[in-house]
């Protein structure tokens, strides 16, 4: 998949990306508080509008949505804890408590599903080996390689499939032909990808491959606005963890639905919160502007 | 300076009773362009190896080789970047999955500093004008491509000299001659040593100051190409000669031999005359039974995807041999696919009279056991066939010493024989070829068209594709072109060529304003020898 690079938020260096994205998919997971997945769904849900095609993106939200009802359904269906009981169904108190709980997490998943497919649109697999690159060299290359291999492995079966297909001689009218068909398409690929796996071999040797340590070619540069993005994006994840420790930030369903508090402190980390989500749309817009108020200069 | 010199040099193989190379002596300077040629299996391979200690094989050796004035095998860091290697197979020899990635690949082995790293790309990528592929995923690049991939992958490691082995021969000509041309600029522009093997002299020779010929392991000459060709003249490897020097010593001529389509050309307009203009072409009887008959032919591989085949017509006769020729990705394979039924056309119609069977461009496909004698037997075992059947094709292709052998050990010529057996088993009437002169020597070459007469006058039809201009006029009895979907130009070889300007053979090229229907090198030389000498 090639990656989105035409956008302001994706020209931050691919570390920087990988730990915002982390981050924000580990606090929705573990804050487990409404405000929070509501917070995080809706800041995925409006960055994804920069990504996808507005068709896309209108189907993407109807499918979230009647996700999140599976879920919010299912949960009581299943989860019998909580006090008010809402009705009877097939002999199994339905609570009002467990709908909550199902609607939270189904927010909640739903949430780092998004969140999930801006990093997989962000962050190609190419700048993800990248990162690996400095500290698991030797992954990111066995990676690397297989990624080319997986291709054209590909493109090879299907070569070898139409050969033999073409001599006319194997039948393919039972299911155990068609195995058998398969297995020698196997194993003509197979004894193909071993000698080519010594060509590959010496290729990489005759260009130096294992003489000295190696060093790793750096696709991408620390900007200054990386560092200030990560030291802005720090200092407001601290005042969140740091605030997730009071008390009212704990809100627990069972048995009765606790009360939502709205003290000083939970202010602050709405606030943050809603800041670290909606970032990446803030980045978008005020590029956007900036670009429209370049344009109209000209 | 010196930058190779190679001395007594014998190696043998583990295992093996003669020797593979055998006292090799020779010297190379520095921004020489050298091409070795020879039979396959004469030990070119494991010369160039030798230069490339990296690569260097196991076995007992004696003899030395000093490149620039040490050891070679002295200081492996400065060797792995200051010799390039490029082999025959382009995709095999890439490692990463972007282009980007294979050009850092060697520079990262090194160690090199990351923004010395990212400035030495950016020299090689410009040189090489390949900007716009940076970012590509190799597996969408086309074969000459990837070779030019591999090229620059080696050069970012500034290589004092490059090493090819048989760089040209899975291309096809056009991507050839691309390549070749880099390495010619390479050369001229840069003063990179360059030394390489290759079976097409045609193609290399334009650029080449010295070429050396090899045989049974020892150097048979190693001079300038001219004084090398007059050596080989009744030696067996001249068919790998070009055009106008095979025309030349054809007519026993003597002294330097025209290599280039323009010295071939001035050689035959100055000394013959041409009163007598055209040859008389033998009439083959005319069999019009046709074999295969395709009409209005559409095809494309998707529902939404650009039409492969446009109407394509075509009919072959019973018993004769049809080339069909056409640019990469005219759709030759596709049609084929047609042919052998692994394809449906949405429109038209095929008839066949006869049972197909499809020889691959990659024989290798074909095998699946472990040596060539089980691989025959599940054949017959699976046709019921006599083995007595199976016999006479062992001893026809003459291929009775590689029966115990692994499939993928052979020769590429080896492995089109015994992919040709597995596929003869089957009886078929009409044979496709895809491209079966890709990736074989000149004197495989022989055996094939040797092979493809005897089953002609077996009465089997045999319809190949090929981008072999020069095969194709010697040994089809007609010929059509791919060419936006249709089949164009369908006629009789001589006619075919004759008519056509640029895509035809070097030797109708040369001739083709003294006469008005040579298009083999025997043409040329009969048609010279009747016309006599100018007095």
């Amino acid at each position: 998949m090639e990656r989105e690079d035409r956008l302001f938020f994706a020209k931050l260096h691919p570390g920087v990306l990988l730990i915002y994205f982390l981050c924000v998919i580990g606090l929705t997971m573990f804050s487990f508080h409404p405000l929070f997945s509501l917070l995080s769904f809706l800041g995925g849900l409006v960055f994804l509008g920069f990504l996808l095609s507005h068709r896309q993106w209108l189907r993407y939200f109807f499918i979230d949505l009647l996700m999140i009802l599976v879920i919010a359904v299912t949960n009581p269906l299943f989860s019998h804890y909580g006090v008010t009981v809402l009705f009877y169904l097939f002999d199994n108190p339905v609570t009002l408590e467990s709908v909550f709980y199902g609607l939270n997490m189904a927010v909640m998943l739903v949430s780092v599903m998004v969140w999930f497919t801006c990093f997989g649109k962000i962050i190609a697999a190419d700048q993800f080996l990248y990162l690996c690159g400095g500290s698991l060299p030797k992954t990111a290359l066995t990676l690397t390689m297989a990624m080319k291999f997986i291709p054209q492995f590909q493109k090879q079966a299907v070569r070898i499939a139409n050969a033999q297909k073409a001599l006319g001689v194997y039948n393919d009218s039972s299911k155990k032909d068609k195995l058998k068909n398969q297995l020698r398409i196997f194993s003509t690929l197979l004894t193909d990808a071993l000698e080519n796996a010594v060509i590959t071999a010496q290729s990489m040797r005759s260009r130096g491959f294992g003489t000295q340590k190696r060093s790793n070619y750096a696709a991408y540069r620390w900007r200054h606005s990386d560092f200030a993005f990560l030291a802005v994006f720090l200092l407001v994840l601290c005042g969140i963890l740091f605030s997730l420790s009071f008390p009212e930030l704990h809100f627990s369903f069972y048995p009765t639905i606790a009360k939502f508090q709205v003290t000083p402190v939970a202010i602050v980390a709405f606030c943050c919160f809603a800041a670290v989500v909606f970032l990446p749309f803030i980045i978008e817009v005020k590029g956007n502007l900036k670009w429209k108020f370049l344009m109209s200069r000209i | 300076m010196e930058i190779f010199n190679v001395k007594d040099l014998t190696f043998t193989y583990p295992g093996c009773a003669s020797p593979t190379l055998n006292k090799i002596s020779f010297s190379v300077q520095t921004g020489e362009f050298i091409v070795i040629c020879g039979e396959t299996g004469c030990g070119k391979t494991t010369l160039l190896k030798m230069l490339k200690p990296q690569l260097t094989p196991r076995g007992q050796v004696s003899g030395s080789v000093v490149y620039c004035g040490k050891a070679i095998d002295e200081n492996e860091k400065v060797t792995a970047g200051s010799i390039g290697f490029v082999q025959q197979n382009p995709r095999q020899q890439i490692v990463a999955d972007k282009v980007y990635k294979e050009l850092a690949f060697g520079l990262e082995n090194q160690n090199t500093d990351p923004v010395l790293m990212k400035r030495k790309i950016a020299e090689i990528v410009n040189w090489f004008g390949i900007e716009s592929s940076l970012h590509k995923s190799v597996d969408t690049l086309s074969g000459g491509s990837c070779q030019l991939l591999n090229l620059a992958a080696v050069m970012v490691l500034s290589p004092k000299v490059i090493i090819l082995d048989e760089p040209t021969a899975g291309l096809d000509p056009i991507a050839a001659e691309r390549l070749m041309s880099t390495l010619r600029r390479l050369n001229r522009e840069l003063n990179i040593t360059i030394i390489l093997t290759e079976h097409h002299l045609d193609a290399v020779l334009n650029g080449a100051d010295r070429l050396m010929a090899m045989e049974k392991g020892e150097i048979l000459c190693f001079d300038r190409p001219k004084v090398v060709f007059s050596q080989l003249r009744n030696h067996k490897l001249h068919h790998v000669l070009p055009a106008a020097t095979q025309i030349f010593y054809g007519l026993e001529q003597t002294g330097d031999s025209p290599i280039s389509v323009k010295e071939g050309h001035a050689f035959i307009a100055n000394r013959y005359k041409n009163e007598k203009k055209s040859i008389s072409v033998p009439q083959t009887d005319i069999r019009s039974m046709p074999v295969i008959q395709m009409k209005n032919i559409y095809f494309r591989y998707e529902k939404h995807g650009k039409d492969i085949l446009k109407g394509a017509n075509l009919s072959v006769n019973a018993g004769e041999c049809f080339a069909l020729l056409g640019a990469n990705g005219s759709g030759k394979s596709t049609l084929f696919g047609l042919l052998s039924g692994i394809f449906k056309p949405y429109s038209g119609k095929i008839r066949l009279h006869g049972k197909v069977a499809c020889l691959s461009q990659y024989p290798t496909d074909l095998f699946v056991h472990d040596t060539v004698l089980e691989d025959f037997k599940e054949i017959a075992d699976l046709l019921k066939a006599d083995d007595k059947i199976l016999d006479t094709l062992i001893d026809t292709l003459q291929i009775r010493h590689l029966l115990s052998r692994h499939p993928f050990d052979l020769s590429g010529g080896e492995q089109q024989k015994c992919a040709l057996v597995k596929v003869l088993l089957t009886s078929p009437q009409i044979l496709l070829l895809d491209e079966p002169t890709t990736g074989i020597d000149a004197f495989s070459k022989l055996a094939l068209s040797d092979w493809m007469h005897r089953l002609q006058a077996a009465g089997i039809t045999i319809v190949m594709a090929t981008h072999d201009i020069d095969f194709a006029a010697e040994h089809a009895d007609r010929c059509g072109m791919l060419f936006d979907g249709e089949m164009i130009g369908i006629d009789t070889a001589n006619r075919f060529f004759s008519q056509n300007r640029y895509y035809t053979t070097s030797a109708h090229i040369m001739t083709q304003d003294l006469f008005e229907n040579a298009v083999t090198n025997k043409d040329v030389i009969k048609l010279c020898l009747e016309n006599g000498v100018k007095s």
